[in-house]
């Protein structure tokens, strides 16, 4: 049984694709940070090979936005996952004619996937921008460090991502799968 | 004085009241800038005419570092003392996607992208 959030589009292939799997036991993920942004910066490194079509993003431009977009949902999914249990994150990124599709999957426990929702159903129904400033004067105002997720927030509108998510039972009834897609658009709207 | 990490360095000049950051700054979470904000803090409360923030070596900074930055924006606006001067370049494309947010929280603030 899965529960769909946003404009999930179901992975598939396209015409090139990278798959990274990472698997901990000892560890928790928290532990893992540092390895983000090596990863992030080798998938962004490795797809810069598909790049040269004219009236595309520079080839430059293309490895930093591969490299923020892959390293913020890695960090989300390390932030978030379970800590009970040996997981895995999965990342895979995907190249279409138009534009490029990020998938990260890992396992939460059951009330972070509450909240998540809950998170989610919030931020679904309001002006991205508008919510994003607000939690940022609120959290100033309050001086929270709360969890604020401005990561989703700043890829939905500063990078013109489109996000979707994907919630699916585990063989472990505490934790749930929850699978984030962001899609990027490669061509640039003249 | 400086705040060096595996991939980036803060440089903050109090007397010139300048901040330069360079590298790839992709800390864990706020905690993980708990040393940069109280440096950000620490300028805003010497009260100085204009805070120059030069960002034009900063390649790579996640959403916590933007998250920060962005409340050291809404500080220095508050605080209704100082001017600030953010110095970008269109080199990375953070700069030019972003940088504007910083606008956005302080209208008068001089954003400068080269």
């Amino acid at each position: 049984m899965s529960e769909l959030f946003g404009n999930y589009i179901e992975k598939n292939d396209g015409t090139e694709s990278i798959v990274i799997v990472f698997f901990s036991k000892v560890l928790s993920f928290k532990e893992h940070w540092r390895n983000n942004s090596l990863s992030a910066n080798f998938i962004a490194d490795y797809w810069g090979t598909f790049f040269s079509a004219p009236g595309k993003a520079s080839a430059g431009e293309i490895h930093d936005i591969v490299s923020f977009i892959a390293n913020e949902l890695l960090e989300n999914a390390m932030k978030f996952s379970r800590t009970d249990q040996a997981s895995t994150i999965e990342i895979s990124l995907s190249l279409f004619e138009n534009d490029l599709r990020f998938y990260v999957t890992n396992q939460i426990g059951q009330n972070s996937a509450k909240a998540f929702k809950t998170y989610l159903h919030h931020l679904l129904a309001q002006d991205p921008q508008e919510f994003y400033l607000a939690q940022l004067e609120d959290h100033s105002a309050q001086n929270s460090q709360a969890a604020s997720r401005l990561g989703l927030l700043t890829l939905l509108n500063d990078y013109d991502a489109t996000l979707g998510w994907k919630f699916e039972t585990c063989d472990y009834p505490e934790a749930a799968i929850v699978t984030t897609m962001a899609q990027w658009p490669i061509i640039h709207e003249k | 004085m400086d705040i060096k990490g595996e991939n980036y360095c803060l440089s903050f000049n109090f007397e010139t009241a300048t901040i330069v950051c360079q590298g790839q700054l992709r800390l864990q979470g706020e905690k993980g800038y708990a040393d940069i904000i109280e440096q950000l803090d620490r300028m805003v409360d010497e009260k100085p005419g204009t805070i120059i923030l030069d960002l034009t070596e900063l390649r790579f900074l996640n959403s916590s570092g933007i998250n920060v930055f962005l409340k050291f924006v809404i500080k220095v606006r508050n605080a209704k003392v100082s001017r600030l001067s953010v110095r970008g370049t269109d080199k990375f494309p953070w700069h030019t996607k972003t940088l504007k947010n910083f606008t956005r929280l302080m209208p008068d603030l001089v954003l400068e992208i080269n």
